[in-house]
């Protein structure tokens, strides 16, 4: 059985009805879960975002912009009866922006009757959208130099420091700080102090006021100062750069608890 | 069915927040641990008033610090802080910059001489302060005493500062005279005053008489001498052998070794007139230098009976000996630490050609070398709080070296020496 040119349009449309619906509903049902919790604005970007991270390769919507340089072939159109609009006429017609009457760049009204800013600015939309979401590195760059800024650092905030600090280069950091108080030191305290560091390893300052308030006066305290002292001056002669993906602790203090334990 | 994606989409949400919170955790401290050990870094500045009394207190408190064991005296060309600025006060800071953890001012007066010392990690108050009047006490005495007052501070121990050590100096052949000196090697005096050879000078454990062999009678016998010289008394003149003297911890006995039969034995004697109370050793071999414990219960002496010359240690009372000292062939000199609660004995081991220091401790068996081939050393004895060790140094004269044989030994007498004993800590 064969299908009639009328059917067969009809099937088609129906059939890309389908498709649409298909595409569009995942992102109506996200859209819809999130609304609640913030403003539309935020929800196209939270979803544009999923669907990049998105494991399963997902055809990406389609962008309703065209390019405004390349003309609509003839005949592509539902609308056959329509003219074509001419450019340069002086007139405003359908598909153009503009027309001042010439067909130069330049005068804001480009060559082929397109608002010159709005071209601009399309131009813009075709760059990576989620290039404002900052990244501390770029997944497929795991080794060598960032490629992206953590961030400056912030003196108000402290103790960022990862779960897992097995990590070799933290091991080192340990080895470089020789906290070993002298057999005769005073004091029970458990010091609390803090480093800053740059991504380049060198440490420009250390504190031991943190807000928990965690000081000591004593030996101990003394020799928490010499530890940090020693990595400080042993991290600027000799500075070891902060591995990729533990830049993130260059933005903060990062913090040490020093304790005494029985030999 | 839309309640179910609904769901899905909010999991992707919270997923992407709960990451967000992870790496924004703060708070989180990394863990540094250590343990303590090593020495204590000391800034000694010299007060500012230049003259040689202020002078003299510097070297004191800097040979005395140094020496003690537990203490690093910083250098100080490494000072930052302006000391004419400071006075007797510190500016925490600065002394935190150089490294110090202590630091210890002072000011002579016309008739007192002022200490502070200062821990960093306090700020600015002193921990420690005196005031010591001149008045017939030399500023190397009183300095002495500060630095014992210091050690104390910091350890609970008495210092050492200010006690003295007996030694036999050499002279012509035949020739040998029983002296004594400030630990420091200064105020050196002699206790014995004929020309003939004494040796072997033990001292008494309140500090008020020290015992030594001479041959002034052409026998060696023993004989005890007021601390301060004197006319000595004897205490046992039997035939042969009277040597190697040894105080019981209540002075009121002496370990002695006695070769009146024919054989160098060990005896206890009284100390008030020699008296033979018991004979501890019977053995054909030799057995000589007993030395008696802190506690009075044992005595570790010399025999070889076993074949060369070994450490033997044996109750007080007698009983069986037994060997402690298994490395190499010669072993000689015992001597106690006097460190409560330990039993750890020092004495001179022939390794090769040289002979050097060690010390052992006879529950763990660590034994812990004190000097390494650096010249024939031999006859150590304990500070009065084990934490140094005096011997003599062939041809050289008497050093000092820490007890747990840290650091390098510092010479304090020179010339021909034996026979080194610690005296007991100063009485203040």
């Amino acid at each position: 059985m064969s299908l009639k040119d009328g059917e067969i349009h009809m099937v088609s449309l129906f059939g890309t009805g389908i498709l649409t619906v298909a595409l569009f509903v995942p992102v109506l049902w996200l859209t819809e879960a999130a609304q609640a919790e913030k403003p539309p604005l935020q929800n196209r970007e939270v979803i544009e975002a999923t669907l990049a991270y998105s494991k399963q390769p997902q055809k990406q919507p389609q962008k309703k912009i065209e390019n405004p340089d390349v003309e609509k072939p003839v005949g592509v159109s539902h609308d056959e009866k329509k003219q074509p609009a001419t450019c340069g006429n002086g007139k405003k017609e359908d598909g153009e922006d503009c027309d001042d009457g010439n067909t130069k760049n330049g005068d804001g009204c480009s060559a082929t009757c397109h608002d010159e800013n709005k071209v601009a600015k399309k131009q813009d939309d075709k760059k990576n959208p989620f290039d404002k979401f900052k990244h501390t590195q770029d997944d497929d760059n795991q080794k060598g130099k960032p490629t992206t800024d953590p961030g400056q650092f912030n003196g108000d905030e402290r103790g960022f420091a990862p779960t897992n600090t097995g990590d070799p280069w933290f091991a080192r950091l340990h080895r470089d700080m020789n906290f070993s108080p002298p057999e005769i030191a005073k004091g029970t305290s458990v010091p609390v102090g803090c480093i800053h560091i740059t991504s380049d390893g060198k440490i420009p300052e250390f504190t031991f006021d943190p807000p928990n308030g965690q000081k000591g006066d004593d030996d101990i305290q003394t020799a928490a100062d010499s530890a940090l002292r020693e990595l400080k001056k042993a991290r600027n002669e000799k500075p070891e750069p902060v591995p990729t993906h533990l830049l993130g602790i260059t933005t903060k203090w990062l913090c040490f608890k020093f304790t005494v334990k029985s030999p | 069915m839309l309640q179910v994606h609904r769901k899905v989409a909010v999991a992707v949400l919270v997923t992407l927040a709960a990451s967000a919170s992870a790496d924004d955790k703060g708070g989180v401290v990394i863990d540094v641990t250590g343990t303590k050990g090593g020495k204590y870094p000391i800034a000694l500045p010299t007060a500012t008033e230049g003259d040689q009394i202020t002078a003299e207190v510097a070297q004191v408190e800097n040979f005395d610090l140094s020496v003690a064991g537990p203490f690093k005296v910083l250098d100080p060309k490494s000072f930052l802080a302006n000391l004419g600025t400071e006075g007797l006060g510190i500016d925490p800071q600065k002394w935190k910059d150089v490294g110090a953890y202590g630091v210890i001012k002072y000011k002579v007066t016309g008739d007192a001489i002022e200490f502070k010392l200062y821990e960093v990690s306090k700020g600015a108050k002193p921990s420690l302060e005196k005031s010591y009047k001149r008045s017939g006490t030399d500023a190397r005495t009183i300095a002495h005493r500060w630095c014992n007052e210091v050690v104390k501070y910091y350890t609970g121990e008495a210092g050492f500062f200010g006690s003295k050590i007996a030694f036999t100096a050499k002279g012509k052949p035949g020739q040998s005279a029983i002296m004594a000196m400030d630990f420091d090697g200064h105020n050196a005096y002699t206790i014995s005053n004929n020309s003939s050879t004494n040796i072997l000078p033990a001292w008494s454990p309140n500090g008020g008489q020290v015992a030594y062999t001479s041959f002034m009678r052409a026998n060696p016998d023993l004989y005890v001498a007021p601390a301060g010289g004197g006319r000595p008394r004897k205490v046992s003149g039997q035939r042969g052998m009277n040597t190697g003297a040894s105080f019981s911890p209540d002075g009121s006995k002496i370990a002695v070794t006695l070769s009146k039969d024919g054989n160098p034995e060990i005896y206890v004697i009284s100390a008030s007139d020699g008296t033979i109370l018991s004979r501890l050793t019977k053995d054909k071999a030799i057995d000589t230098s007993p030395a008696w414990s802190p506690g009075g219960g044992e005595i570790a002496f010399v025999s070889d009976r076993n074949g060369g010359p070994q450490i033997f240690v044996m109750p007080a009372g007698g009983g069986a000996a037994r060997q402690v000292s298994f490395n190499g062939s010669y072993n000689t000199t015992p001597t106690w630490s006097p460190k409560q609660g330990k039993r750890i004995i020092a004495y001179t081991t022939r390794d090769g050609g040289a002979y050097d220091i060690v010390t052992l401790d006879l529950d763990t068996k660590q034994m812990t070398r004190i000097t390494q081939s650096q010249g024939s050393n031999q006859e150590p004895s304990f500070s009065p709080n084990g934490r140094a060790i005096a011997f003599t140094r062939e041809g050289q004269g008497i050093f000092i070296a820490n007890a747990d044989g840290t650091g390098t030994p510092i010479k304090v007498y020179g010339g021909a020496t034996t026979g080194v004993d610690w005296g007991p800590a100063p009485k203040d």
